[in-house]
């Protein structure tokens, strides 16, 4: 418990984008830090000690999120949400009870299977070869199988 | 220097600003445009699929019907490779429709 509390550390908040730039995230991973840190501080609450009016959090817990596939759903599902509203309202909107975002534990996915879109995001174009379909679609195939090779991003689809 | 995965996120970004749907949010002072990250963790991104999905069909011709690149379906559209292995499956009634329309099937 005392090891744990040594690992966490306090923000203001105008500290942090500094701070996630010095963990050599890229600007989506940024973003998709801070929205996890906005929805657990605005809607759960978590984070933030009343007493110091801070942000808690630890070095390891800001690389998940970081990483989290579903968050950066989630998060993208919200920017289509403000663009077709015209508004900034769906920002400060609490999920439903059935979005997996009040339980920010369980988005990390550790078996590696594809979290579900959230429902705005439309899901009628299934791609089976993804490689022989970017190619038919004008992109460079070499290009495609380099970046297929490069990461194993999209292992499955091969 | 990019890596190859940064060059095909390149590429797909293009491909939405040259095609893509831009709904610009505009504030008080400025305008925001919120450009679609290609992947979305281990899948493309829908907005993307959806995107090359539709200029594909825009360039597909009633030869690539009669050639078995293209079936048409009623609920689908399938998009088979040369060796006739399917390669995508577009299930968009819209699609469908606009595609029997435009070949008078």
């Amino acid at each position: 418990m005392a090891k744990a509390q040594e690992k966490m550390q306090a923000f203001k908040a105008d500290q942090l984008p500094q701070y996630l730039a010095t963990l050599g995230l890229n600007p989506y991973q940024i973003t998709s830090v801070m929205y996890g840190i906005f929805k657990e501080v605005k809607i759960l609450g978590i984070l933030t000690p009343k007493e110091d009016n801070a942000i808690h959090i630890d070095k390891e817990r800001i690389l998940k999120m970081a990483k989290d596939p579903l968050l950066e759903t989630n998060l993208y599902g919200l920017f289509l949400k403000v663009q077709r509203a015209k508004s900034w309202a769906p920002l400060f909107e609490k999920e439903s009870k059935t979005a997996s975002l009040t339980a920010p534990d369980l988005w990390h996915n550790p078996n590696g299977c594809v979290p579900k879109l959230p429902e705005n995001i439309p899901e009628d174009v299934e791609i089976i070869n993804f490689a022989k379909f970017l190619s038919d679609c004008g992109i460079d195939p070499m290009l495609v199988k380099k970046a297929f090779e490069e990461k194993m991003l999209l292992k499955g689809e091969l | 220097m990019k890596s190859y995965l940064e060059l095909l996120e390149d590429e797909l970004k293009k491909l939405w600003r040259t095609y893509g749907n831009h709904h610009p949010i505009k504030g008080v002072h400025t305008e925001i445009e919120i450009e679609p990250k290609a992947f979305l963790g281990d899948k493309l991104n829908p907005e993307i699929s959806g995107l090359l999905a539709s200029v594909y069909l825009s360039k597909t011709t009633i030869d690539d019907v009669n050639r078995g690149k293209i079936e048409l379906h009623d609920q689908a559209i399938v998009i088979k490779d040369k060796n006739k292995k399917p390669i995508a499956i577009i299930r968009s009634q819209k699609a469908v429709k606009e595609l029997k329309g435009r070949f008078g099937l």
